[in-house]
Formats: C-alpha cells, structure tokens, sequence
C-alpha cells in the first residue's frame, strides 16, 4: 500500500538549532491524522518537508511515492495545503484569488468552491486585503481543497475560525474522507475539536517523536479513575506506577492511570475502593504524552 | 538622559546601524571616487548636498523609526512616550544641523553660519513626518500630506527660487532665519507628536524597517487599491514557462492600471527626465549618466520583481520554479535596460537634451550587474548585514568599473567593445542561472 508520506531519520538544523532530530514516521492512505506538540515542537518543520518546502539536513522524506525534494507538478497538483500563515495576494479579490489559483490546477471542482463560500459564508467580493484572519483562514481552506487533493495538510486550519464555522469545517472534512479517501493531517492545538474526527495521533515534543498511535489505541491506555474509599482511608500517595496524576482527599481522589485497566481489580482489592473509570480525551491526555517520555 | 535614551534605543540595534554605517561609506567613497567631477563643490552643489539633502535623510530615516514605534497599538498606552520621543528627536535634529553646518564650511561654504544651521534644522524636521507616515500600511492622502507639503516646498525652494537666490536671502536676512526657521522647524516637529497625530497613528500599522525591500510598502498600496483593471483570463491548467511569466507579472502588476510593460515605460520616461532635470542644474558630464543609471535601475530592482509569491504551494516542481525565477529576472531587467536605451535615444532625438553625453554605456552596464541585485533581493525579504555589505560592495565596483569604461571605451574598435559585452552579458545571465539552480536544488524555499 502506497504511503501519503514516509519520513526517516528526518533531521532539520537551522544554525545551532535542531528542530526535527531523527523522526521517522509514515503515514498510510486513507487516514486522518492529529499533528501535536507545543509551540515550537517542529511540527510546521515537518509538514513543511512534506510537502518539499524544506530539505533535510539528513534523512528522507517521501511523498506520494516521491521523494520530497523531487515532487512535480502532478504530486504537488494532488496536496493542498493550509499554511499556518496565509499569506495571499493582497490586492485581489477573493473571487479573483480563486480564479487565479485554480488556473494552475487540472481539475478544480467549481460546485464544490461555491458551496464552501456559501456554508463558510465567505463574501466572493470581498478583498483578500481586508479579510479578518478567520476569513483568510476560510479562504485558504477552500484554496487547498477544491483541486481535490489526496492529501491534505492543515496547519493549525481552525485557530481563526469561530466555533459554528469551526464545526462545519471539521464535518466537512469527515464528508471528504468518506468521499475521496484521502489522507488528512491536521496539525493543531485546539484538541477538542480535531479529535472529533482523527483517527490516528502524532505527538512531537522538541522535534522528537514522543507518540505514534491510533487514537483508540491512546484512549484505552489513558483513562480517569475516580476512587472512593469504602472502607477506611484512601492513603495520601498510590505506589503503582500506572498511576501519573492524583489529587484528591482521604474519602475521594481522582486518579489518571496510564496503561491500567488489566490492574483495576487488583487495585480495588489492595486498597478496599470503588473505581469508575473514563477514557481521557485528547486535551487531557496530551501532557501525560509529554510527561511520558521525559 | 532618558529623553535621548528614547530615541536611541530604537536607533541601537544591528540592522539600523548596520544601514547607516554601510550607506554612510558608501556615499563616502563614491563621492570620493567621482567627486572631482561632480561639482559638488560650487555652492549650489553644498547648498543641496550638505544642507538640504543630508538633513532631510537623516529626518526621514529617524522619522522611520521613531513612526515604527508609534505605529504600533502599544504605542498609545505607553506612558510619556510623545514627550520623550519629541524632546529627543528636536535634540537629535540639532545635533544633526550642526554637523551639517560644520560640513558645509568644510567644503568651502561661505555664507552666514546660523541661516545654514536654521535651515539644515527645517530640512530635517520637514522630513521627519514624511519618515513616520510614507511606510505605513495604508493608501490615503491623510498619510501623505506630509510628503505631498515635502515636495511642495522643495519645488518651491530649488526649483522657482534658485540656489543663488536662497544664498543671497542667508546673507540679507540673517535675522528671518535665526528667529522665525528654528521656531517653524519646532512647531512643524512637535505636530508629529500631539494627541490625536499620536493616536490616529497608534491604530494604522506600519511594516517593520528591518525589511530589506520595499516589498512590504508595494503590496500594502496595491492591497489599498480599489479596483484591479486587469483580469486573469489564462486557460487552465498553466503549462508552460510563458503562463507562468503571466502569472508572475499578474501577481506583481495585477493592479497597475497601465500594466507592466506601460509602468516600465513610464518610470523610465520619468527618470530620464529627472535626470535631464539633473543635467540642466548641474551641467553635462558622463559621471551624471553613471550616478543616474544606477540610481534609477538599482531602485527600480530592488524595489520589484516578477517573481510569484514565495512560500505558496504552486503545481511547480523545484526546477520548474528555478526556471521561472531566472527568466522572470531576465525579462525584467531587459526590459527596464532597454526602455532605458530607448528613452534616451528619443529624448536625445526629439530634444538634444543628452548630446554628447553617454548614457548606454552605464546602463549596458548596469544590466550586465544586476543580476547581483536581483539575487540579494531575491534571496533577502528580510533585513541581513550581508546583503548591504554586497550592495556596498556592488556600488563601489560598478562605479569603478563603469568611470573606468566611460575613460577608456573611446580607445577601443566598437567590434571588440561590442563582442565583449555581449561575452559579458552571457557569462552573468550564465552564472545567474546557476545560482538559480544550485538554489532550488538544494536550499529551503521558504
């Protein structure tokens, strides 16, 4: 099977500073895949090498069967891209912005351009100038998908957007996913709203990988267990090592467990507890990623 | 101390000294290359050199980054900003007068020394608003008042005045300048620095001096234009290295009404008539050709291209793009060498006004080096010493290079001189292309 994109060893120095140091990731067709990391963790490097912007200092990076740094116009035709910054040309029009990128491109889908105008409620008059950066954020969006490409990069594509816009977009990808069975990687720190509909999570920290996993995979291992004593005291600090988090008081606590669920009753029967338990989402299982490997 | 400091902070950081002190060499040494002949001596030379021009650079460039800091929505809430940003800037403006002052009698000057102080004062405190609202990111004749009174004045003073007239006005009326110019000069600066100037400012955005290019200023007046005349009727998909020129010239001149090719004739048609403007002031010599090629052409390269936008995912492999960089870069450096050419010969034709003076040497030139320009442009959107240092480096070689073919191109057969241009022109358009190339094959495109 075809990867959208294989990186290997991928290391990218700017001077003194490495800000990808020897990732190795690849990522299958059809998937939709979660980008996460702080700020700076090297994730827009990555994406960036994808698509052949960057070169690695080592390493390689292979897209659509291409290596990077060789993609032409019929690889690039079939990525679209929402950059972190859009950046256009000002003085356009938007109407006059999307003629005039979809000359370049083979096939561009007019129905559904004027569809995302009318659902993302994007005036085609308006100069690109003057947007508001959600606007500019919509336009981009419609820019990177109406070539219908068959992988799609999202850097942080729903910063701007306001929550009803933000909702829309993220069906409308699902709607694409069902349609053309691309590959969508959707960088972002708005992690309630991507895990909506990723199914697979990437998490860079200082330009290392710290996790590679389906998100099922991470919510089974992730999960809140809330205690409560039944039968004297909780004691003020738990020694198994599944255990990453407790707050809590002598009666009640609120543990978050790491890789736990085949110790539960073993855990109620050392300690005389009741434990209901909750798979964490994404937003709260992303500092225990980073804490994990630390 | 802390009035000054205000100001001096924003001016003391590597990329503004690195301006000045790269620029202020450069001016040195190429007065010092073709300063016998250029007249600077006479007095109407000093006169517009020492205590017009300089002063005025200097308001405009402290004026740029004083506008940097009161551009910025911080700049309204901090607290006593104006206040010690106007005392400053007046202290600098003074400092700066006298040692003009001191220029002008360096040079010879002779007429009284406090009308010259007054006026080198005036220069700078008129410039000083044209530096803080010339940049700024919006198109409106609100923002340009200050240049538009700029020029006004300026066609005024040298232009229906005259020189002589102005120095014969220092020596009858000292008083007028000693009492009225300073207070004029003060008045005129503190404008700048009032409440609602100050606020109005603090809400339009500026792009940041440490820009290399004009760029930013370009894009944020075509940004500001109401309507684009022209249209986009390319067939898709664009295939070729012709569509992709289009697209090029679309996306840096979509909203000139005239289009490229008319811009660049106009601007030609435009710098040679400053330059006859030039001629007529300062007499005929080979230098003025020299000084206003490169003035002209330099600007114009580093002020625009044809390149597309940089960082956006066109449908373009690595050496489509290293292809369309090098011949977008070709085509319009010839066509500006060329109009340049051709504009001369019809203005020499229609109206004498270059007789016996060579222009086509300069620009022949010119084109043969810019591609040394264009590649630091292109390379360089953002301020870095190394780029002043190769456009330093690039002023004084081709003023040596040109005075020195200016010398001797009359003793040599045209057949030796012509085939040794056009070697020329092939061996920099060759090395350029593969600059272009090493670049896209091996370096980050963004």
């Amino acid at each position: 099977m075809e990867s959208a994109f294989e990186v290997k060893n991928l290391t990218k120095s700017f001077g003194d500073v490495t800000a990808l140091d020897d990732v190795s990731v690849s990522v299958p067709k059809p998937a939709v895949v979660g980008l996460i990391g702080r700020n700076g963790s090297g994730k827009t490097t990555m994406l960036r090498h994808v698509i052949g912007l960057y070169l690695p200092t080592s390493g390689k990076c292979t897209t659509l069967g291409c290596p990077s740094d060789k993609l032409g116009p019929d690889e690039l035709s079939r990525i679209g891209v929402v950059h972190q910054e859009n950046r256009f040309l000002e003085w356009m029009k938007v109407e006059q912005q999307l003629r005039y990128v979809s000359t370049f491109y083979k096939h561009w889908d007019r129905d559904l351009e004027e569809r995302l105008l009318d659902e993302l409620e994007l005036e085609s008059s308006a100069r690109v100038g003057t947007l508001s950066p959600g606007n500019a954020q919509k336009l981009g969006i419609i820019l990177a998908v109406c070539h219908r490409p068959d992988l799609l990069i999202l850097d942080e594509p729903v910063s701007g957007l306001d929550p009803i816009t933000r909702e829309q977009f993220l069906k409308f990808l699902l709607e694409l996913l069902q349609q053309d069975a691309n590959t969508i990687v959707i960088s972002s720190h708005v992690l309630h709203d991507i895990e909506k509909v990723i199914n697979r999570v990437i998490c860079l920290d200082r330009g290392r990988i710290r996790a590679d996993a389906s998100l099922d995979d991470l919510q089974e291992r992730f999960a809140e267990w809330r205690v409560t004593a039944t039968d004297g005291r909780l004691p003020s600090q738990f020694e198994e090592k599944f255990v990453v988090s407790h707050e809590g008081d002598s009666r009640q606590a609120r543990l978050l467990v790491n890789g736990a669920s085949d110790n539960l009753d073993a855990f109620k029967a050392k300690y005389g507890v009741d434990v209901s338990g909750s798979p964490l989402n994404l937003e709260q299982m992303f500092p225990l990623l980073l804490q994990e490997t630390e | 101390m802390i009035a000054i400091y205000a100001l001096y902070r924003l001016l003391w950081r590597p990329a503004i000294l690195a301006f000045y002190v790269i620029f202020a060499g450069i001016t040195l040494l190429a007065l010092w290359i073709m300063g016998a002949k250029l007249d600077i001596l006479s007095e109407p030379g000093r006169l517009i050199l020492v205590t017009m021009a300089l002063p005025s650079i200097a308001g405009i460039a402290v004026g740029q980054s004083v506008g940097e800091l009161q551009h910025t929505p911080i700049s309204w809430s901090l607290p006593r900003l104006s206040r010690l940003l106007s005392s400053s800037v007046c202290i600098t403006g003074i400092g700066l007068a006298a040692l003009t002052t001191w220029a002008y009698y360096w040079m010879g000057g002779f007429a009284p020394a406090i009308p010259i102080l007054a006026s080198c004062f005036l220069w700078y405190s008129l410039a000083f608003p044209f530096g803080t609202y010339e940049f700024v990111d919006a198109r409106s004749l609100r923002y340009r008042k200050s240049s538009v009174f700029y020029f006004a004045i300026l066609i005024f003073v040298f232009g229906i005045l005259s020189t002589n007239r102005i120095t014969d006005l220092y020596v009858a009326q000292p008083a007028l300048f000693t009492l009225v110019t300073p207070f004029v000069a003060i008045l005129y600066l503190r404008r700048s620095f009032a409440t609602k100037v100050a606020r109005g400012k603090s809400l339009v955005s500026m792009p940041l001096f440490h820009r290399f290019t004009f760029g930013p200023y370009q894009t944020a007046r075509m940004a500001a234009r109401r309507d684009s005349r022209q249209r986009w009727n390319r067939a898709a998909p664009l295939t070729g290295l012709d569509d992709w020129v289009r697209a090029a010239v679309y996306e840096n001149y979509g909203t000139v009404r005239i289009g490229w090719f008319g811009w660049t004739l106009l601007y030609s048609v435009g710098m040679l008539v400053a330059l006859a403007i030039i001629y007529r002031v300062f007499g005929h010599s080979h230098v003025h050709g020299v000084v206003g090629a490169s003035l002209g052409l330099g600007l114009v390269m580093l002020q625009q291209s044809l390149y597309v936008q940089k960082g956006q995912l066109y449908p373009l492999s690595r050496p489509q793009l290293a292809r369309l960089a090098f011949w977008s870069a070709l085509i319009y450096n010839a066509l500006f060498c060329g109009s340049w050419i051709l504009g001369y010969f019809l203005l020499e034709g229609l109206t004498g006004i270059f007789a016996g003076t060579d222009l086509v040497r300069p620009v022949l030139l010119m084109f043969i080096c810019n591609p040394v320009i264009q590649w630091v442009r292109f390379r360089n959107e953002d301020f870095k010493v190394s780029s002043y240092v190769i456009l330093a480096l690039f002023l004084i070689g081709y003023s040596v290079l040109c005075t020195t073919w200016l010398e001797f191109g009359c003793c040599i057969s045209f057949a030796y001189e012509a085939s040794a241009v056009a070697g020329l022109i092939l061996l920099s358009q060759y090395l350029f292309r593969c600059k272009f190339r090493r670049h896209f094959n091996s370096g980050d495109l963004v």
